[in-house]
């Protein structure tokens, strides 16, 4: 069973999403959601993007999206690592879709430290 | 690094533990879509792509994401069906009670496993072969039961299984197994009615091994 771990700057993320952008944190909890049972089912990380909801976003970084909310919100992504050596999924960071590059940039330092601590 | 969870309300009630309303709106915005996210999932674990299951059916994927999508006051039977094909599997509605506990499931499964146990009994009638069948079957799956109950039942104990305890765990259930086997074998008595009386003992050695796991 996959475990759940998140960074400060997540949980700093979701906080400001929470007092700001609720019905958008709400669509990407639901998404993050799927995302988990579906990795239970899928096993490899990798498989997550062509069964739809979840994006590459390289590097092994991964996203899911607002997508699927009962109306139109803005664009944004809540960004995660799998490691399926140690079956965790690590919330690195979310933002909106005009800060994707900063929040990519981070996520993968994230992920690079994840790498040098292993 | 922080603490692990086991799911997406636990990771937001430790962010977030003052804020109730917003875990019960989190929790009724999941709920709202339990039979949507539970269409998707399903699609996953057959490894079929959007594209594929909307080709089956001849909708579009853009159609079948709306249904993976949907709350479930929006979606209707044709939608259900309509995947239920796709993914070659029947469809099957169950109503269960509101505040149905896990022991409530359990029994319910358990009558609904008696149920299709007897079906396939009844497809033996005198083919040798179709017991033989059946009955390796019965060996499989008395196994793999005990196997998964003494597999719960280690947690009883807060521990988490190590490769050398489900190693243990399923030579504990092959050997429960073959015991219960022979003992049915060499004395099974049979009541009128055709049902087989289980013996007290023919348990026993099973409830002593079940015992010392714990």
């Amino acid at each position: 069973m996959w475990k759940v771990v998140f960074s400060d700057l997540f949980e700093r993320k979701l906080k400001f999403f929470r007092k700001k952008h609720e019905n958008v944190l709400e669509a990407l909890l639901e998404n993050l959601r799927r995302t988990i049972e579906v990795l239970t089912v899928a096993k490899n990380p990798q498989d997550l993007v062509k069964y739809g909801k979840v994006r590459n976003e390289g590097n092994g970084l991964l996203a899911v999206d607002q997508r699927g909310a009962p109306r139109k919100l803005r664009e944004a992504r809540l960004y995660f690592f799998p490691d399926p050596n140690a079956l965790t999924l690590h919330l690195i960071t979310i933002g909106f879709k005009d800060t994707q590059p900063d929040d990519r940039k981070s996520s993968w330092d994230y992920i690079e430290g994840l790498k040098g601590v292993q | 690094m922080s603490k692990s969870y086991d799911s997406v309300l636990d990771l937001v009630r430790a962010i977030l533990p003052e804020d109730r309303d917003y875990h019960r709106r989190l929790e009724n915005y999941q709920a709202e879509r339990n039979v949507s996210r539970a269409l998707h999932v399903l699609r996953c674990a057959k490894r079929k792509t959007l594209t594929e299951i909307a080709s089956k059916v001849g909708r579009d994927a853009r159609d079948i994401e709306k249904i993976e999508e949907s709350a479930n006051d929006k979606l209707s039977i044709s939608d259900l069906s309509v995947f239920s094909h796709a993914l070659d599997t029947n469809l099957q509605i169950h109503f269960v009670p509101k505040n149905a506990t896990a022991v409530d499931s359990i029994k319910y499964l358990a009558f609904q496993i008696k149920k299709h146990l007897d079906d396939l009994a009844d497809t033996v009638q005198d083919d040798e072969t179709i017991e033989r069948g059946v009955r390796s079957f019965y060996e499989e799956f008395l196994f793999n039961m005990m196997h998964l109950s003494f597999v719960s039942l280690t947690k009883l104990r807060g521990q988490g299984l190590e490769n050398q305890d489900l190693k243990h765990l399923a030579e504990e259930a092959r050997a429960i197994t073959e015991t219960l086997l022979s003992k049915i074998d060499a004395s099974s008595d049979l009541s009128e009615e055709g049902t087989l009386v289980i013996q007290p003992e023919f348990l026993d050695a099973g409830c002593e091994k079940i015992g010392s796991l714990r």
